[in-house]
């Protein structure tokens, strides 16, 4: 198992959360991951297909996805699409992040009581 | 798949090569296939959607490749794009590289399109219409210029097509606005007639940036507000509107003082001081759209305010 490092207390940026959450469910191909960031942003988040991969190999090199063999339907060129899925340690990131904005959020609300429209 | 589809594949087939080896080892085929998917869909859409998508990925590209061979060199880097750090410098070249070509195009395209409305407009160009009608090709390459920039910021933080819609459509407006105030200051006041004085003497330098930085912090004005106001509502607009007049009036000021050190030096290109002042234009562009773009970045790039600000009720 990895250390954390100082980067891992870092916030994530938006993209990368996107990615993380669309994999929290089940595994999918890279298709499906920027399918559903789109989905997920309600059409706010568009990743372009060079972002999607720079993205996905940082957290592969990270630890934090791994390939779980390849989808049962080849791609338009009838290749086999390979399959990415949360790892442990991915997981415990998604929960750091989603304890991080839960506190963000309670001092945002603390802070401006009768605010809200 | 149709031809079209079969070539637009082909062509990004051709520019994953342009990756590390080992990048390309590991991901091209598998890019390649989402690709083609994408496309697939798009052309299911229209022709249109096509050419959004592709416009899209081409201008993505370059930046992620740029990231990938920078990658390989500083591997303390290597997970910046994952976190907030990479995301400014991305809006900060988008934002260099729309507002320089914006610039070349306002050149450029001014003089056509004052040829096109003395065409449309004959009467005006003797009469007391004449000021008047330069004012439309400014404002029709003002709005073309915010409606870029406003774009290309958009695509540097993978904005959906709503939120870049919006801002498209302030930058637009408020380009417009800023670029008949502009012109409205050469053509209809005395302020031009009063630098025209200091062109040739030891002040030239100091009347060059007087004279220019004024309209250009109007413009960082309201190119800046129209940016804070389609992200964020009006505390945002406000906030955007300082910090873009001030790094449009820097831009300028920078711009402005080369051209004179050029110009001072000598070293000509051609035989006029147009290119140079193109040059000098653009380098000003440069300063202040990359600036702007960062500041736009790193207020884009907080992702979980985004996420905050988005669904107040749902954090997680």
């Amino acid at each position: 198992m990895k250390a954390a490092n100082s980067e891992d207390l870092q916030p994530l940026s938006e993209p990368t959360l996107y990615i993380l959450v669309s994999l929290a469910p089940a595994p999918l191909h890279g298709y499906a991951i920027a399918k559903e960031v789109r989905a997920l942003s309600d059409e706010r988040v568009i990743l372009s297909v060079s972002t999607l991969y720079t993205i996905l190999k940082r957290m592969l090199e990270a630890g934090w996805i791994e390939r779980v063999g390849s989808g049962p339907e080849p791609d338009e060129g009838g290749r086999p699409r390979k399959i990415y899925a949360l790892t442990e340690r991915g997981r415990r990131i998604l929960v750091a992040e989603k304890a991080r904005l839960r506190s963000l959020l309670a001092l945002v609300q603390k802070r401006t009581v009768g605010e809200e429209r | 798949m149709t031809f079209p589809a079969r070539l637009a594949v082909g062509l990004y087939g051709g520019l994953l090569r342009l990756y590390p080896r080992k990048f390309q080892q590991e991901f091209r085929e598998e890019m390649l296939g989402v690709f083609a998917n994408a496309v697939t869909a798009a052309r299911r859409i229209g022709a249109l959607a096509l050419l959004q998508l592709l416009f899209f990925e081409l201008l993505d590209l370059p930046f992620n490749l740029a990231i990938e061979h920078f990658s390989q060199w500083r591997k303390v880097w290597s997970m910046k794009d994952t976190r907030h750090g990479i995301r400014p410098f991305r809006s900060a070249a988008m934002g260099a590289l729309g507002l320089a070509v914006g610039l070349l195009l306002v050149t450029w395209g001014n003089q056509y399109l004052d040829l096109l409305v003395l065409k449309a407009w004959p009467a005006a160009e003797a009469g007391s219409l004449h000021t008047l009608r330069a004012l439309i090709p400014s404002a029709v390459t003002g709005a073309l210029v915010g409606a870029l920039l406003g774009w290309m910021l958009c695509l540097s933080v993978s904005a959906g097509a709503r939120l870049s819609l919006r801002t498209c459509l302030w930058m637009a407006g408020f380009g417009a606005v800023a670029a008949l105030i502009g012109a409205a200051m050469v053509n209809f006041s005395p302020y031009q007639r009063f630098f025209d004085q200091f062109y040739d003497g030891n002040w030239q330098a100091a009347a060059l940036v007087l004279e220019a930085a004024p309209g250009a912090m109007i413009d960082g004005l309201f190119t800046g507000a129209a940016l804070g106001l389609a992200a964020g509502g009006w505390k945002s607009g406000w906030r955007f509107a300082l910090k873009g007049m001030v790094v449009y009036g820097l831009g300028t000021a920078i711009g402005e003082s080369l051209y004179v050190l050029w110009k001072s030096s000598g070293y000509w290109i051609g035989n006029t001081t147009a290119p140079v002042s193109v040059i000098t234009l653009c380098i000003g562009g440069i300063l202040a759209g990359g600036l702007l773009g960062w500041l736009w970045g790193r207020e884009m790039g907080s992702g979980p305010a985004r996420v905050l600000q988005a669904n107040p009720g749902n954090p997680a």
